[in-house]
């Protein structure tokens, strides 16, 4: 489609940039970025991506625990590429937002990372080009933590290690025992309780502030006496 | 769920006595079971509060003596045909869950009838020069 | 030396110096966390283990965590117990404990600390804040007098942390002077309500807006050392021994022991095998609503809907009102709604409701009797004529919480007020259905259900365990439908017998609560056990009593549960967590430890085994047909030897046979038969001479057999 992509960095359609640059498409299909000469940067698509039913999320932050768990091996609320937030005494559905990295197709935090002559933050071929920090490249700028159009930004700081990182779904797990990133296996997904979220390999439209708000509830649920609406 | 009995309507100092509430000696207890964590002690002071105790509900099951009903319904509501009809209710139900559907309806059906007797008493007494 | 699990210290708050003190948590490790951590630190800190009221300020506070906290360990993580000597209980308080759910204790361990004991008494009304390794300690004038809710939105303001229905917050600092330390989090704060700052017995501590540690009075202990609030945010981690093994016992839980969503099965036997669903007892009012839960639940028991009432509420908050409301309620919704919003009323005052158990049925008696009332012997002006009325219920909560009307004489105790009112003989007619230790039976009436009510005399309040109960539900459920029993009742015992180790595996006979057997050494046994594995499991590693232990499990093959198993046993997670090589066994050995430190401070507070005894009409009036529910269906042998679900309905217990019950329990625990006191030869082989040492300084060490 042509709708015009809302990123701050690009201002045509990936399509018809595309159509004007086919030795680019050949680059970006074999998972390189392309930088245009007239500075614009165009990465690969990520194969994966998670979508979030924030209607059905049961607050119990698992989800936080585990994926902090699974690239960590600690447990921790700022070690988790996943924030959950609530308010207890906000009324449903507004009490709960789930923030999830987008895995944005024109990634302001990748455009955003100014290590050279490799970023940090780039897509990763080997994982379908998911977008993902590498943390011996980051230099702890947190450039992609300002960059990030969403609230809560989406990268996260690492106390710890003194860099960036963010979701990869779970691509980079070394405590997950299982392959992760798209094809494999993303913690959250498996370990939430009440399904509230999901992998999939269809990009959710970049257009849109909602479209990786999604209906993840079924008969079951309908059947607990909860809306599926 | 088979249809309850037919029950004569009562008359009108029955029906009047229907919709109020008995003295607390004379109440029955009952209560409630919420699986997986409780019971919830009460009793029951009238045919109203019956019916609303009786009230299927997703999630508990009311806790009330089938048994000891009728004989409640009978004295402290003065009502022996809806004890009759209720013990025989309960007589052909095969569980505590169906006698109490079962007598749901009965209450149902006899609330209303007590409502209907009243009311229309009350507007003939407004009519009448 | 790594503590995996554990943040590593404990922050003492000294009250009367204004002063936070740093405790290492290592002296502790061996007794786990929560409550064996508490009633260590409970020891060490109390100066004077002989007070009979929560509100001397000699008493001591903890609020304690478990290495499983923080963590994935299912239905673990945001547990957490508080203990010291309560308020309000008869004839004296003991040292007790109570569990809140939740964030508080995950946030805690974030901020680096494994408990906050709580010692003294501040001169003036005071709140506290920990963000991390920050503590400051505010005045709270301007908090004193607000209800739980107001008084935790207040703190979030002040801490810079804003709220919104849209509830999408930015990273922020968690505190001025923390720089490079973000946080997408509110703090998580405990506090007081109304209840609390009077000092009444009915004082319970609030988290958010429906978490609560109910008894013990612990509301008022905080009131009596004008603490009227702890807000926490933490940014850190906690290392886990091995984060792999947790993780896959996790997924093994889900996977096997917890039915699926695709193919559920609603009529599933198990302790935590089913779907979310809210333990409200009026069904909630709407569909646009969410399940919510504690930290790390396997699958959560609240709600919180669109209608702007009952958040978070659950279980005894939405049950203490309805058969008042029952009575004015014109239909289901209405009964639903003002059941509801009841149960808001007691969250805001910080009431803990359980004593309505019962209670409320006792008042209302007393009012058609005129004992009560405009004019009575007993004067209160409250709107009696409007029971069952929102409005009276938030008259009734407000008295009762303020001391005022007959909450002058309830707020110190409601048996006490019985005494005064001259109405001890409803005690003994069953009036007033206080069981034990001045507290409302909980509907599992000793008569019938042994485990809690022996459970609950031997230990010092309602025990609220419902590890055994889950045989109650299960089978009194399907009874009341007429349904096909999942499993009968010799299938039922011997997979709960499996799991009794080590005293009494595959010995079923330890759950015939039948009347030739309820004052065996069996059901001592039973009672050991239970007493062992709950003050380990349950209330120190922290495991939530609504999905623990679960014995038996129709969605697992040969439908054995999870507890003690080798891929997802409680045994598991700890071992995940902490590095630990414990078995089940050695678990249930920390829990005899735990379980003889509290008896030693219940028997330097005075305890013998006089005083432990029912309420009369628990011996005095049987147990009869309809009172709360027409039948208890329990599994036992009938005269033949076989297995059968049988009405343990229509009985007393006897006061005689229970007392030569309490011997054999007694023994069985290797404490003096005499008295009920520990001994040193029970206290020295688990390495506690010094607790020894000072029961016999004050006379009350138990003689060895």
């Amino acid at each position: 489609m042509d709708d015009p992509v809302q990123a701050p960095f690009l201002s045509v359609t990936r399509r018809r940039f595309l159509a004007v640059a086919g030795s680019a498409a050949a680059l970006l299909a074999a998972g390189a970025e392309v930088l245009f000469a007239d500075g614009r940067l165009v990465i690969p698509n990520s194969e994966g991506f998670l979508v979030v039913d924030m209607k059905k999320c049961q607050g119990c932050n698992t989800c936080m625990m585990a994926c902090a768990l699974a690239h960590s091996g600690k447990a921790s609320y700022n070690l988790a590429r996943i924030q959950i937030q609530q308010d207890p005494w906000a009324n449903w559905p507004d009490d709960v937002f789930m923030g999830t990295c987008r895995q944005c197709e024109d990634a302001p935090c990748v455009e955003a990372c100014p290590v050279e002559p490799v970023k940090a933050n780039k897509p990763n071929p080997d994982f379908g080009n998911v977008r993902m920090i590498d943390p011996k490249l980051c230099i702890g700028c947190q450039s992609c933590l300002a960059a990030c159009p969403f609230t809560p930004h989406r990268p996260q700081w690492n106390a710890d290690t003194g860099t960036s990182q963010k979701c990869d779904l779970c691509a980079d797990t070394p405590f997950l025992g299982e392959r992760g990133g798209p094809g494999g296996m993303q913690t959250c997904v498996r370990v939430c309780p009440v399904q509230a979220i999901a992998f999939t390999a269809t990009m959710p439209d970049q257009g849109s502030e909602t479209s990786y708000y999604v209906n993840l509830r079924g008969p079951a649920w309908r059947r607990l006496g909860m809306t599926t609406k | 769920m088979i249809a309850p009995p037919a029950l004569d309507p009562p008359d009108a100092a029955l029906a009047a006595r229907l919709l109020q509430r008995v003295p607390f000696r004379d109440r029955l207890p009952a209560g409630r079971f919420r699986p997986p964590v409780g019971i919830i002690p009460g009793d029951i002071r009238s045919l109203s509060s019956l019916f609303l105790h009786l009230a299927p509900q997703p999630n508990s099951l009311p806790g009330v003596n089938l048994t000891r009903l009728p004989d409640w319904v009978r004295d402290a509501l003065g009502d022996a045909a809806l004890a009759d009809a209720i013990r025989a209710a309960v007589q052909a139900s095969p569980s505590h869950v169906d006698g109490c559907l079962r007598v749901y309806e009965l209450v149902a059906v006899r609330l209303a009838q007590a409502e209907e007797v009243t009311t229309h008493n009350q507007e003939a007494a407004r009519c009448d020069p | 030396m790594a503590m995996h699990g554990y943040a590593g210290k404990i922050l003492h708050l000294d009250l009367s110096a204004r002063k936070a003190n740093e405790v290492p948590t290592e002296k502790y490790r061996r007794w786990g966390g929560g409550h064996g951590l508490g009633s260590a630190l409970f020891w060490d800190f109390c100066k004077d283990k002989t007070i009979k009221d929560g509100r001397n300020p000699a008493n001591v506070v903890c609020v304690c965590t478990s290495p499983l906290n923080g963590t994935i360990a299912p239905s673990a993580g945001g547990r957490c117990d508080v203990v010291g000597v309560g308020v309000g209980q008869h004839p004296q308080s003991w040292y007790t404990r109570s569990g809140f759910g939740g964030r508080f204790s995950t946030m805690l361990k974030y901020a680096g600390w494994d408990a906050i004991v709580v010692t003294g008494k501040a001169a003036k009304p005071t709140w506290v804040e920990v963000a991390n390794d920050r503590v400051i300690f505010h005045d709270a004038a301007s908090l004193w007098g607000k209800d739980t809710w107001s008084a935790q939105q207040a703190i979030w303001e002040a801490t810079g942390h804003p709220r919104g229905t849209s509830a999408q917050q930015a990273w922020r600092e968690v505190s001025k002077e923390l720089s490079d330390t973000p946080s997408t989090q509110p703090p998580a704060v405990l506090c007081i309500g109304p209840a609390g700052e009077n000092q009444t017995a009915h004082g319970c501590l609030v988290h958010d807006a429906g978490n609560g540690a109910g008894q013990g009075g612990f509301g008022a202990v905080w009131g009596s050392k004008n603490l009227k609030a702890i807000s926490v945010i933490g940014t850190g981690a906690i290392s886990v021994a091995d984060a792999q093994a947790l993780l896959k016992a996790r997924f093994a839980l889900k996977e096997k022991y917890v039915t699926s969503w695709e193919r559920p099965d609603f009529g599933q036997w198990s302790h935590l095998g089913g779907l979310p669903n809210p333990l409200t007892m009026t069904p909630p009012p709407t569909d646009q609503r969410r399940p919510q839960a504690c930290q790390s639940c396997i699958n959560g028991c609240r709600t919180r809907a669109s209608v702007g009432y009952g958040n978070e509420s659950t279980c005894q908050e939405t049950a203490w009102y309805i058969s008042a409301a029952s009575r004015v309620a014109k239909s289901p919704a209405q009964l639903g709604e003002v059941n509801m919003k009841a149960a808001d009323v007691v969250q805001r005052y910080g009431f803990n409701s359980f004593v309505f158990q019962t209670g409320l049925h006792w008042l209302e008696l007393l009012h058609e009797e005129h004992v009560i009332g405009p004019g009575a012997r007993v004067p209160s002006s409250l709107p009696w004529e409007k029971f069952g009325t929102l409005e009276f219920a938030e008259k009734l909560i407000e008295a009762l919480a303020t001391r005022q009307d007959i909450g002058r004489d309830l707020a110190d105790g409601w048996v006490q007020a019985a005494e005064k009112w001259g109405r001890t003989a409803d005690l003994s007619n069953g009036n007033m259905a206080f069981s034990y230790w001045g507290m409302p039976d909980h509907g599992y009436d000793p008569r019938a259900e042994l485990d809690w009510g022996y459970g609950s005399i031997l230990d010092s309040r309602d025990i609220n365990e419902h590890c055994f109960n889950i045989i109650f539900t299960n089978v009194n459920a399907a009874f009341a439908f007429g349904k096909p029993m999942r499993l009968e009742a010799g299938e039922l015992v011997a997979l709960i017998a499996r799991k009794l180790t080590p005293y009494v595996k595959d010995r079923p006979d330890v759950l015939d609560f039948g009347d030739a057997n309820m004052y065996s050494e069996d059901v001592a046994q039973l009672v050991r056990w239970h007493r062992h594995y709950t003050r380990f499991y349950k209330q120190s590693a922290l495991y939530c009593d609504l999905k623990w232990p679960d014995f038996y499990n129709t969605n697992a093959p040969g439908m054995e549960g999870a507890t003690a198993s080798d891929d997802a046993g409680e045994q598991v997670f700890w071992n995940a967590v902490t590095g630990d090589t414990m078995t089940f066994d050695e678990g249930m050995e920390i829990g005899r430890r735990i379980w003889n430190l509290d008896n030693a401070i219940w028997t330097l507070q005075g305890r013998h085994r006089d005083m432990v005894h029912f309420a009369p009409y628990i011996y005095q009036t049987p147990f009869t047909k309809g009172e709360l529910y027409p039948f208890y269906m329990w599994p036992c042998r009938n005269a033949k030897g076989e297995w059968e679900y049988t009405d343990v309905m229509g009985r007393t217990l006897d006061r005689r046979k229970f007392d030569e019950w309490k011997t054999i329990y007694y023994r069985l625990e290797g404490w003096d038969t005499r008295t009920g006191w520990p001994t040193r030869k029970t206290l020295s082989g688990m390495d506690m001479n010094a607790v020894a040492d000072e029961l016999a300084a004050a006379g009350r060490l138990g003689a060895d057999a």
